[in-house]
């Protein structure tokens, strides 16, 4: 049964690493072959400190088997696993950064959040000829290579130069870079990253992405997105259809005004701050493209 | 070799054990042997629906446990000679059974049975993963209301994260009600939870005389509901049973109720 392909494979995505797992390998089979993987010699001064990412379009793991990796990865590869489309069964919650979030999202005043969807609507006039004006750029944005195993190194070394500094991600959108998700992510499901997300699909309600750059979704957002979500306030999200049940950009929260029953087409439209507060916007969608 | 189907939900009170027993009585007629499965250790349902209660001798534990042979424990039903249930037991709770016996169970009863459909309780937790354990597909009920949607949105993306193919059933639909706009349509349904439909089954009063009689609506010629529930396990049998459409219904509806 064993077949060419690895079930577990450590691979460059862009400037970071990507742990990528095979999807018919059952979890004792991805524990050993990952700990061969990382008693390699020199893997451990290889990764030491780098923050690994679990690639989505891999094997999906449940919260407990996710914290054993993440135990795994630490304890034999000095490797931090940081991002996963993970099962929560519970309040299983091992990562730490879904909590700096919450605890930074519950200082924001609520009166400076409101937003008005009907003043954001422009008249069908303006809106005819910028229906898709994202996708062929951000879809180049994606860089997806496999590396030798010789630039490894290198890429552990950037990736820890990045987490190391903090003010990295505040300097602006990293463009070199985004996570790529194709899938509907359903209720209870979520996806933490520090790369933008796109994502071909549907965010339904109770579903979740977190990132700290843009979110653009190329599909609906009926769930909770957090752009930007280290504190860049020039983070976006985008969505082909917004019906989020909550939207936060940085430090800042917004929820839909409440529904309005004759309010029935949608159309692309960008979320962003402004000011004090985020608004949504369907005119300005080429602008911020192109800045 | 016969296949294993899950009914499951997510939240309670949709229909799941309504639906369990209607498409085994439904599939049974058709010739197959069947066997329908109690998933609900703790608080059973599925003889009640059935009209099966007071034969319970052995029950799913006790197979289990070894206590009993399997066949012991499978109660013959009173009208159709090719349906049984498998009791499930009211005095122990859900960690009485692990994943593990399950698949065995269940492929022991493949190879004697063309269908085990299994009773999954409400709610994720271990009875939930009981009953999915030795399943090859998932039928998932919901309701057209925001709250069971999204519990069988949150069932769906663990049935795909388990492998386990699912489509759907709309049950509890009510035709006036959508169309004065208060409940969500099908399509809007479908939008949210982007699966297969199996069938749709309108809102009907026969479901709940024969549940409280112990006989399954789809028995009854006169009942929508039980009529959807044959179609469903015409689909089931792979046949191309068109789902009738919306205006139809109503025409239908109409007719049988006199309005």
């Amino acid at each position: 049964m064993k077949s060419e392909k690895p079930l577990v494979e450590i691979k460059g995505f862009g400037g970071t690493l990507g742990l990528l797992i095979d999807h018919t390998a059952l979890f004792d089979q991805v524990e050993e072959e990952l700990s061969q993987l990382l008693k390699r010699p020199n893997s451990k001064n290889f990764f030491r400190g780098a923050e690994i990412f679990l690639q989505p379009e891999g094997r999906r793991f449940t919260s407990e088997e996710f914290s054993r990796l993440q135990t795994l990865l630490a304890e034999e590869g000095a490797l931090q696993l940081m991002n996963a489309v993970a099962e929560i069964d519970n309040s299983n919650k091992k990562n730490n950064f879904q909590t700096s979030i919450v605890e930074q999202a519950s200082v924001v005043p609520e009166e400076k959040t409101e937003i008005d969807h009907n003043e954001q609507q422009p008249t069908p006039s303006e809106q005819s000829s910028e229906t898709l004006p994202v996708s062929e750029d951000m879809v180049e944005d994606i860089v997806e290579e496999v590396i030798a195993e010789d630039s490894v190194k290198e890429m552990a070394e950037e990736s820890l130069e990045n987490s190391s500094e903090d003010s990295f991600f505040l300097q602006g959108v990293d463009t070199t870079n985004a996570l790529l998700v194709r899938q509907t992510l359903r209720s209870g499901q979520n996806i933490q990253s520090k790369p933008s997300v796109v994502m071909m699909g549907d965010l339904n309600a109770g579903a979740e992405i977190v990132s700290e750059g843009d979110i653009i979704v190329l599909g609906a957002i009926r769930g909770m997105v957090h752009a930007g979500a280290s504190g860049n306030r020039n983070a976006l999200v985008f969505a082909l259809r917004m019906q989020p049940t909550q939207i936060r950009i940085a430090e800042m929260i917004t929820q839909p005004p409440a529904e309005d029953k004759n309010f029935t087409s949608f159309e692309p439209e960008v979320a962003f701050i402004e000011g004090q507060s985020i608004v949504l916007s369907s005119k300005d969608i080429k602008n911020f493209v192109s800045k | 070799m016969g296949e294993s189907i899950v009914i499951t939900s997510g939240k309670g009170g949709v229909g799941k054990t309504t639906s369990t027993a209607n498409i085994s009585v439904a599939l049974a007629n058709f010739g197959k042997k069947v066997v329908a499965v109690d998933g609900d250790i703790g608080l059973r349902n599925l003889d009640i629906i059935l009209g099966l209660e007071n034969r319970i001798v052995y029950n799913l534990v006790d197979v289990v446990k070894k206590r009993c042979r399997t066949k012991q424990a499978l109660i013959r039903d009173k009208k159709n000679e090719n349906l049984f249930l498998l009791p499930a037991s009211q005095v122990d709770d859900k960690s009485a059974v692990t994943p593990e016996d399950m698949k065995e169970l269940c492929s022991e009863l493949k190879e004697e049975f063309d269908f085990v459909i299994i009773d999954c309780p409400a709610g994720i937790e271990q009875g939930f993963k009981n009953a999915l354990a030795g399943a090859d597909s998932a039928i998932v009920i919901t309701t057209p209301e925001v709250s069971p949607v999204r519990d069988a949105d949150r069932v769906i993306g663990l049935l795909q994260h388990h492998e386990i193919p699912a489509s759907l059933i709309l049950n509890r639909l009510s035709v006036q009600m959508v169309e004065r706009g208060d409940m969500m349509s099908r399509e809007d349904v479908e939008d949210i939870l982007a699966i297969k439909i199996l069938g749709l089954v309108v809102e009907d009063q026969e479901i709940v005389n024969a549940g409280n009689l112990g006989t399954p609506a789809v028995l009854n010629q006169n009942s929508p509901a039980g009529q959807a529930y044959l179609r469903i396990a015409q689909r089931i049998l792979g046949e191309n049973v068109e789902i009738p459409s919306f205006e139809e219904k109503k025409g239908f509806l109409a007719r049988l109720l006199g309005r």
